[in-house]
């Protein structure tokens, strides 16, 4: 039984499979975004040791930190499920468990995971910060604000991006689980294709080579943003 | 609540979900020691910038490093086969899904566990080197008296990280059909018709796993005295 | 004009100062001396409330606050009377020698900018790093950094600046440049209170020396007063450790 690779049907599920690039872009892109907001307000909570509330948080952070994210989505799904339909009837909601988008259980889901390394990734770059800078913008009679955006975040950044591009690229990869939860993106859509035929390396192997594409992407990006946002870091170049 | 959840299915799953922890520790094992012995050979063949090889390891570093793991799994699982019958006509369809998975997660480990040790060893200075010659050492001694301990202390905080990046992909395993720890899970929810108990369970498992190996890597850190670079000038 | 009124302050047991009590005249050059640990550069950091000291009265110009219950409102207003070079220099990183001057003048100080770039130079040239000016703190040596953190001082044209041991973190070739700056400054008027080790800088530039001890000020006066001919024990028993080694004529 020779294997005949397709390689005209692997051209075809490579366009399929970048047409659900926007799919990977919503499952990461999103979860990014808005786990850049809660990973920062969970980072200055315990950076400012706002008391108990930081101690949660940060028993949080380490639980989630090691808890795989496909028991973070199966769970976030059925207990979303079994919640509403248990709920939406005592409270006459015309809802059902049907009604609930798997890409939106599958964005929450990849948001929590974000923010909880999002989090992780803000400490790690304000600390970078030495205390002097702090020190210095409030001698020259900053308010705090001012100092943050003026002097603290433009040196946190260059710490940050290539930690958000690692991220990001953890995002794009973590994405393929939510195929598990019934989401349509790259990998179910290239293999819903390959169902009539059975050509699931092809399928697999198209799916494979835009993820990678994307990451190189990112990858690529990072550097040029890197390179752009650290010039004052350089001596001797003037 | 309790249609939500069952506190009594959730405790009855752990005995059921630890009888198969052995599976999932075997995985990682083996993709830890199979993946530091490929990686540090692609690390070595990079940092000497062999020919050719060192061209043809950082794309497979990077392809490998830019594909999700599931989508890994089915390439080695579907691929292989076709492979191992073009090069050496011979059929390897029956062998255990295990071997097959044990495969993936090895390749996998072996691209992430290379960068660790390239860096590693990159970042040890090139004056401890030649410190080591000057001194008499061989290439050999000079590696393993000089860089090597100290590669090890650079690379630790990273390859601890790893070990439970790892374990928790593991996660993925069952999709192939192997029963450990999530695998097993589906076994019990076709009994019970409900699975979220099980899932649970299974999360705090991986968390207690997890966090036995970051303070197993933070305890050797300590000894080795490994530094965070965290923050400060003075 | 300025006044400390018992101010104290404590890092957890331990009290670090225990009642200052001190009273600087418009336009004096305040030099303190003292052994590491005795509490001036807490004295100092507490007087731009980088520290919070527990307890006391500030008045810095025409603002006043007791440190007991103090707004942030107030902290602001005493950072923008007073200013600070640092031992480290803490120059903006982010920053080039130039915009270091002009972000205090326009983000602190709402100035527009055409006034702040002109103020900046002026400054800048005054510390002798005119052609630096695009330069960022990492290309810079450790006295061109001192400088330029003077000059950032200097813009703010503040009631007061107050000096961190500026010049202890330098190399030794690299104090003359930085002392000669200062003593320029002081000979302008400019109220300014100094910690360092450098005797021949308090001996030829203070208008009164502040000698510092377990936290409180023990013996002050004119400089060759408490150089020369020291009441109290303790500060002959320092100034005998430092000037056979520092006292060498210029």
């Amino acid at each position: 039984m020779g294997f005949q690779f397709d390689s005209a049907f692997f051209v075809y599920e490579l366009i399929v499979a970048i047409k659900y690039i926007p799919v990977v872009l919503l499952l990461s892109v999103v979860p990014l975004a808005v786990g850049m907001i809660l990973g920062s307000a969970i980072a200055v909570v315990r950076l400012f040791k706002v008391r108990g509330l930081a101690q949660f948080l940060a028993a949080l952070v380490i639980f989630l930190r090691g808890v795989p994210l496909l028991l973070q989505l199966t769970i976030l799904y059925l207990a979303l499920h079994l919640g509403v339909d248990a709920v939406a009837p005592k409270y006459g909601l015309a809802l059902s468990s049907k009604d609930i988008s798997y890409t939106l259980v599958a964005v929450i889901g990849l948001s929590i995971h974000a923010a909880v390394y999002l989090s992780e990734v803000v400490r790690t770059a304000l600390q970078s910060v030495p205390s002097g800078q702090y020190e210095a913008a409030y001698s020259v009679g900053m308010n705090s604000r001012e100092m943050l955006y003026r002097i603290i975040l433009p040196q946190a950044l260059p710490v940050a991006i290539p930690l958000l591009g690692s991220n990001l690229i953890g995002l794009i990869k973590g994405s393929a689980i939510a195929s598990l939860i019934s989401v349509v993106e790259i990998v179910n859509a290239t293999l819903f294709e390959a169902n009539s035929n059975y050509k699931f390396l092809e399928a697999y192997l198209a799916a494979a080579l835009i993820y990678w594409a994307l990451c190189v992407l990112v990858e690529r990006i990072v550097a040029v943003l890197e390179a752009r946002v650290s010039v004052y870091g350089k001596g001797g170049v003037v | 609540m309790e249609n939500i959840f069952s506190f009594s299915l959730f405790i009855d799953a752990f005995p059921k979900l630890l009888s198969r922890l052995d599976i999932t520790l075997y995985i990682v094992l083996i993709a830890l020691i199979f993946g530091l012995l490929i990686g540090s050979y692609i690390a070595l063949v990079r940092l000497y910038k062999m020919p050719v090889l060192s061209q043809l390891a950082t794309v497979y570093v990077s392809f490998i490093r830019g594909i999700p793991i599931l989508v890994l799994l089915y390439i080695v699982y579907i691929g292989l086969p076709v492979l191992v019958e073009g090069l050496f006509h011979v059929n390897i369809n029956r062998w255990d899904t295990l071997i097959f998975v044990l495969i993936a997660y090895i390749v996998n480990s072996s691209a992430f566990l290379s960068e660790i040790i390239r860096s590693a060893v990159a970042g040890v200075e090139v004056g401890q080197t030649e410190a080591a010659y000057a001194v008499g050492m061989t290439r050999w001694q000079a590696f393993r008296r000089i860089v090597f301990p100290q590669a090890i202390k650079i690379a630790l905080p990273a390859l601890g990280n790893n070990i439970v990046s790892l374990l928790k992909d593991t996660s993925l395993a069952y999709t192939l059909g192997v029963i450990d720890i999530i695998g097993v899970i589906k076994a019990i929810s076709s009994n019970t018709y409900r699975s979220l108990e099980a899932y649970a369970a299974a999360a705090i498992i991986f968390f207690v796993l997890s966090l036995l190996l970051e303070q197993t890597f933070k305890r050797l850190e300590k000894r080795l005295g490994t530094k965070h670079v965290v923050s400060g000038q003075e | 004009m300025i006044e400390i009124k018992d101010l104290h302050k404590s890092f957890g047991e331990q009290e670090v100062l225990k009642g200052i009590n001190l009273k600087v005249e418009k336009g004096e050059v305040v030099v303190i001396l003292g052994p590491s640990g005795s509490g001036k550069t807490t004295l100092l950091r507490s007087l731009n409330f980088l520290e919070r000291a527990d307890k006391g009265e500030i008045t810095i110009g025409n603002v006043q606050v007791n440190c007991k219950h103090v707004t942030q409102k107030k902290i602001l207003e005493i950072r923008r009377n007073t200013a600070m070079v640092f031992q480290l220099y803490n120059l903006f990183k982010n920053k080039t020698a130039l915009e270091n001057i002009m972000e205090g003048l326009i983000v602190a100080r709402k100035m527009a900018k055409e006034e702040a770039l002109k103020i900046s130079h002026y400054y800048l040239e005054k510390v002798g790093l005119k052609e630096r000016a695009d330069a960022y703190p990492s290309q810079l040596s450790g006295g061109q950094q001192q400088r330029v953190g003077i000059a950032r001082a200097l813009a703010l044209n503040p009631e007061v600046i107050l000096f961190d041991e500026p010049t202890s973190a330098l190399d030794p070739e690299l104090v003359g440049e930085v002392l000669s700056v200062m003593r320029k400054v002081a000979k302008e008027g400019r109220t300014m209170i100094v910690v360092t080790h450098e005797i021949s800088f308090a001996r030829d530039i203070a208008s009164r020396v502040v000698f510092m001890d377990g936290g409180v000020i023990v013996e002050q006066g004119r400089p060759e007063e408490v150089l020369l001919r020291p009441k109290e024990e303790r500060t002959k028993k320092f100034l005998k450790r430092i000037l056979p080694a520092a006292d060498y004529s210029i």
